[in-house]
């Protein structure tokens, strides 16, 4: 082998892999070529480590207009209209430099939306960092959030739902997930495909610059003490431009002048050509001296590996040309020609004319390396399931209303409103479900419908119970869409893991995907897209197997949105049972600092019963509100649903569980247990019957467990009393504990 | 009777504006692109919240030289009403239509909830239909509403009766607490000399409808409306006595 | 010519980034910070080769668009 090692590992190539591209090639690539597959074949863009298993999930449905494969997913939501949708992670970035690491996978993942000829009305996000108290957390936290807020709120996307979580685990390995919906013409729908010889290849968008060069590979790569060197791999966001970008577009997509087009992301101008050519099964040519550029000296290797933002590619019908240049120029953003459709497959890129690089364009994608790595179920399973209940309830345990107070208080299950009011989650005045309420709502304007979103995870679950943990992600995001009043449609995900060389991370992620597919199954709730993003480790050490599970519903009449808030003097029902499970809970992790046992079990067929139950109260508005019951229990989710009500309470009893010989530990597994498909509804006292009957149709265990109204949130166990507290107390430390770390008043 | 809403590039809630207009109010509105020349002929301006030109340099500094807001001066100047909702406070604050500045909020970060401001005067074109002393539960949504003018500035506006909305509790009390954005004498909105131009901070279009947490803001629309059907500056004693 | 416009808040208008800027430089130990003030600073790349006629321009420039001067003041340095 001709090359120098020390360059194949600056691009993130194995000697294989190079040797792979020598013999695709039939000669040595030079240096740009060299460039163009280390991105194309990096982990971020090839998915070479987990293709074998996605193909395993099920992406088809009679509501699927469009699957993975394109820049995103899409439903068909009636009225001739389709949800495009997708979520994407910028992990890496976001360590290096929160807020632009932030701000720009907003704008990464808008685009993707907007690409395919569709509005976006919302965003959501997930984010993981480690303990809100650890030295960096607060500044983390704060230019994550500060980022999304920035690049949203600008430009004019409300962000109208998510979660955020902290755990150890992730303290050197933020993640930060976002999601993006938008709404189209089903029959508008655009791709990103390059066809019709001749057609020319237009670039519009900002000037490109050396930003995020190798962005891509450092996606693909762990951090290490080096980390702190990279930053100029980070890329600047500007919403501004963005707008333009997509209002221009979106007005561009009207006329049907064009073939197709793609946003530029990761790997920049080389990403957006080579899957532009193959999925249209032809040729791009481009010369890189007629990309506008804003820096001087730029090499065809910088040019085509930059990141710079908000930059697109498009493929315009001929003699439609003037026309799109016009429309361009309206909103003073230039569209520039730099190349044209060939037939012959290639990816050829010249610099003045003088050809420097010639690839085959499947080379690049389909035929990137596909790895079936080895996976080994990791050692530390057997000790971390082991969960001794009974030693557990010999030690001192706290009275149930200070634990309640305790997990009220832990950052994961406190009120977010510190994060979300720094977002604009009104603007375009859809939203009806308005944030830290369960699931975000939107209307769609000009139907009678409305869509229900939620995004969810649970990485601890998922570091004792992969496949488990996964099925309960998938679970968890369909009720709480199901909450509101949707009818689950279309799901996407994003895999957050380690490094998947390692045998261990590899079988977590296996397991995760296997997990993922078994409950979107039963579910009937296919996987439209997403995103791997992997490497999630410093120093050796994974975050917990993170996947994140964003799902759609469609409610049919958006009159009939529920939130959680309970109204005075109402019945509260509990769907489901409880057993008690503790393994994993956030019970066990913020009163006992243990991480261990086995995530609650899931009934999938009792799930879907639930779902659709819930569902089918709602659209009959026999119920006034649904929760359900996640971190912390019935318990928690009990005082959720009297926290903003203005000060109604509750008073419920709920039957008792033997998990243990301490009566105390039953007590508490009772209330604060994590057992799976349980919600709580609430209804006016003359439809309790009602709502109880249908369940029983539904063969949904149901029972009526108290009121509504009062000043407290009193629940009892098996007929004894167990927490009785102010709910004004509770409610403050429940609002106080995240504000507590940042707010300092300035004046 | 026509409504004009101005889309500067960047403007982000002149659907909004449009929409409320339109769908909820009934009447007829236009959108007028921030190139051209011409209002075409509205009865009506609303220039509309966003991050005009990207905010950069300064909130609203760049969109009030666009050429529309000749046609927007000139149309102020012979008295037609105009209402700068948020961004489009910002732009008649630059360009010299509404006097003081915008500074970034108190608390640093952007804020966006639901606030109580209270109707100070009601001989506006988009108060006539409010009560004095009138509580509305509006939205804001704003990183720079903390509004600024120097003491003589501000004690001109208290004197000419020119502070239109204030910041205040549900109980329509001025406290510091629910001041969002630190603003001076806690003021939301206000309006020029001649009480044409109106400028606020929150957002009274994403309050028209139940459905979405308050229609309160509806009443700013059928204020300006009824201002119009009657005749205008001139029938303004007869709507004052109506109100 | 180059001109370099500095852009800064009027004394009398309250500077919440300076001040919290202030406070965190106490924070780290930087006591003998005792005020900080956050302002704007341009470069501009003036055609002229001629000092007065950089300094009315930039001057025209900054008090047209580059400063506020409801609550900013500037000054001007050039070459």
């Amino acid at each position: 082998m001709a090359i120098d090692p020390g360059v194949l590992e600056r691009h993130g190539l194995k000697p294989d892999e190079y040797d792979r591209i020598v013999s695709f090639m039939g000669r040595e690539p030079n240096l740009t070529e060299l460039g163009i597959f280390s991105v194309m074949w990096s982990e971020h863009c090839s998915y070479k480590s987990s293709r074998v298993h996605l193909k395993t999930l099920p992406t088809e449905g009679p509501q699927v207009l469009q699957g993975p494969g394109e820049n995103a997913g899409a439903i068909d939501i009636g009225d001739g209209l389709a949800a495009v949708f997708k979520i994407e992670s910028h992990n890496h970035p976001s360590f290096i430099e929160p807020y632009q690491g932030a701000a720009t996978g907003v704008g990464g993942i808008i685009r993707d939306i907007f690409t395919m000829g569709a509005r976006p009305i919302a965003l959501m996000n997930s984010l993981r960092f480690g303990a809100l108290h650890a030295p960096g957390a607060r500044r983390l936290v704060e230019g994550v959030v500060a980022g999304i807020a920035g690049y949203g709120n600008s430009i004019g996307i409300p962000t109208v739902g998510g979660e955020i979580a902290f755990e150890p685990s992730y303290a050197g390995n933020p993640l930060v997930n976002v999601f993006c919906l938008g709404i189209a013409r089903a029959s508008d729908i655009i791709k990103g495909v390059a066809s019709g010889v001749g057609n020319a290849v237009y670039y519009v968008g900002a000037k490109t610059g050396r930003d995020g060069i190798h962005g891509a590979t450092m996606a693909s790569a762990e951090f290490d003490d080096k980390s702190a060197e990279k930053r100029p791999a980070v890329q600047v966001g500007d919403p501004f431009m963005e707008k333009l970008l997509l209002e221009a577009c979106l007005e561009v997509m009207q006329t049907d002048a064009l073939v197709g087009i793609q946003d530029m992301g990761a790997a920049g101008l080389t990403c957006s050509t080579a899957e532009m050519g193959s999925r249209g099964g032809a040729g791009v040519e481009i010369d890189v001296a007629l990309v506008p550029q804003r820096e001087s000296g730029m090499t065809p290797y910088e040019i085509m590996l930059s990141e710079s933002q908000e930059r697109m590619l498009l493929v315009v019908k001929n003699g439609r040309e003037a026309e799109v240049e016009r429309i361009f120029e309206k909103w003073d953003l230039h569209a520039v020609r730099i190349g044209r459709v060939t037939d012959d497959g290639m990816l050829r890129v010249r610099a003045r004319g003088t050809l420097v690089a010639e690839i085959p364009n499947r080379a690049l994608t389909d035929e990137a390396p596909v790895y079936r790595r080895p996976m080994e179920r990791p050692s530390y399973l057997v000790n971390v399931q082991r969960l001794d209940l009974d030693e557990l309830g010999q030690r001192r345990l706290p009275a149930s209303g200070d634990a309640l107070l305790d997990l009220l208080a832990s950052p994961t299950v406190a009120s977010k409103q510190w994060v979300y009011r720094q977002y604009d989650h009104m603007v375009q005045t859809n939203t009806i479900g308005l944030p830290g309420l369960g699931a975000g709502v939107v209307r769609v304007k000009g139907t009678k419908h409305a869509l229900a979103l939620s995004l969810d995870g649970n990485g601890r679950y998922c570091y004792l119970d992969p496949r488990r943990g996964a099925m309960l992600a998938v679970a968890e995001a369909a009720r709480n869409v199901a909450c509101a009043g949707g009818r689950p449609l279309g799901a996407t995900n994003c895999l957050n893991f380690g490094n998947p060389e390692r045998p261990p991370i590899m079988w977590q992620f296996a397991q995760a995907v296997e997990g993922i597919g078994e409950a979107c199954r039963a579910l009937g709730v296919p996987i439209t897209g997403g995103n791997v993003s992997l490497y999630n480790e410093t120093d050796g050490r994974a975050i917990y197997p993170t996947p994140i599970i964003g799902i759609v519903g469609l409610l049919g009449d958006a009159d009939r949105v529920l939130g959680r808030s309970f109204h005075a003097g109402d019945a509260v029902v509990l769907l489901g049972s409880g057993r008690g499970e503790l393994g994993g809970s956030e019970y066990l992790k913020v009163v006992h600092d243990t991480v261990a046992g086995e995530p609650p079990a899931i009934d999938l067929g009792a799930e879907r019963a639930l779902q659709a139950l819930v569902v089918d109260l709602a659209e009959r508005a026999l119920i006034r509100s649904a929760h359900d019951a996640s971190d912390g229990g019935v318990a928690v989710a009990l005082a959720e649903c009297c926290f903003g009500t203005g000060g109604v309470g509750v008073d419920a009893a709920l039957d008792g569980v033997a998990i243990s010989s301490a009566s105390r530990l039953n007590e508490a597994a009772a209330l604060f247990g994590e057992s799976a498909s349980r919600v709580i509804v609430s209804t006016q006292p003359e439809r309790l019957a009602d709502v109880l009957a249908r369940a029983a149709e539904a063969g949904v265990p149901a029972k009526a467990i108290g009121r509504t109204g009062g000043a407290a949130i009193r629940i009892s166990v098996a007929g004894r009393a167990a927490i009785d507290l102010a709910l004004a107390d509770a409610e403050q430390v429940w609002m106080s504990a995240i504000e507590k770390h940042f707010e300092k008043r300035v004046a | 009777m026509k409504f004009a809403v101005v889309v500067f590039p960047g403007s982000n809630c002149d659907a909004d504006a449009h929409y409320a207009v339109t769908h909820v109010l009934g009447e007829s509105a236009a959108f007028v692109w921030h190139k051209d020349a011409s209002l075409g002929g509205a009865d009506v301006v609303i220039l509309p919240g966003g991050f005009a030109h990207g905010d950069y340099l300064r909130t609203g500094a760049m969109a009030r030289f666009s050429p529309i807001m000749a046609a927007v001066r000139d149309f102020a100047d012979r008295g037609g009403p105009v209402l700068g909702i948020c961004n489009g406070f910002q732009v008649l604050l630059e360009a010299g239509l509404l006097p003081g500045a915008m500074l970034r909020n108190r608390g640093l970060k952007f804020r966006c909830e639901h606030v109580h401001i209270r109707v100070e005067e009601t001989d506006t074109p988009f108060t006539v239909r409010a009560a004095r002393g009138q509580v509305l539960r509006i939205p804001i949504a704003h990183g720079e509403g903390n509004y600024f003018a120097d003491p003589d500035t501000a004690a001109r506006l208290e004197q000419n009766h020119q502070v239109v909305f204030r910041y205040t509790t549900a109980d329509g009390v001025v406290t510091d607490e629910a001041n969002p954005n630190g603003s001076v004498a806690s003021i939301a909105g206000i309006c020029s000399e001649r009480r044409n131009v109106v400028g606020l901070m929150p957002h009274p279009e994403r309050a028209c409808e139940a459905a979405l947490g308050s229609a309160d803001g509806l009443v700013v629309f059928q204020s300006v409306v009824a201002w119009v059907t009657a005749g205008g500056a001139a029938a303004r004693p007869v709507l004052q006595e109506q109100a | 010519m180059r001109a370099r416009v500095f852009v800064t808040l009027k004394p009398s208008v309250f500077d919440p980034q300076g001040r919290t800027i202030a406070e965190a430089l106490h924070t780290l130990g930087y006591n003998g910070v005792e005020n900080v003030r956050q302002g704007k600073y341009f470069e501009l790349d003036l055609a002229t080769s001629e000092a007065a006629e950089a300094q009315a321009l930039a001057s025209e420039v900054a008090d047209r668009v580059l400063a506020n001067p409801v609550i900013e003041s500037f000054r001007i340095e050039v070459g």
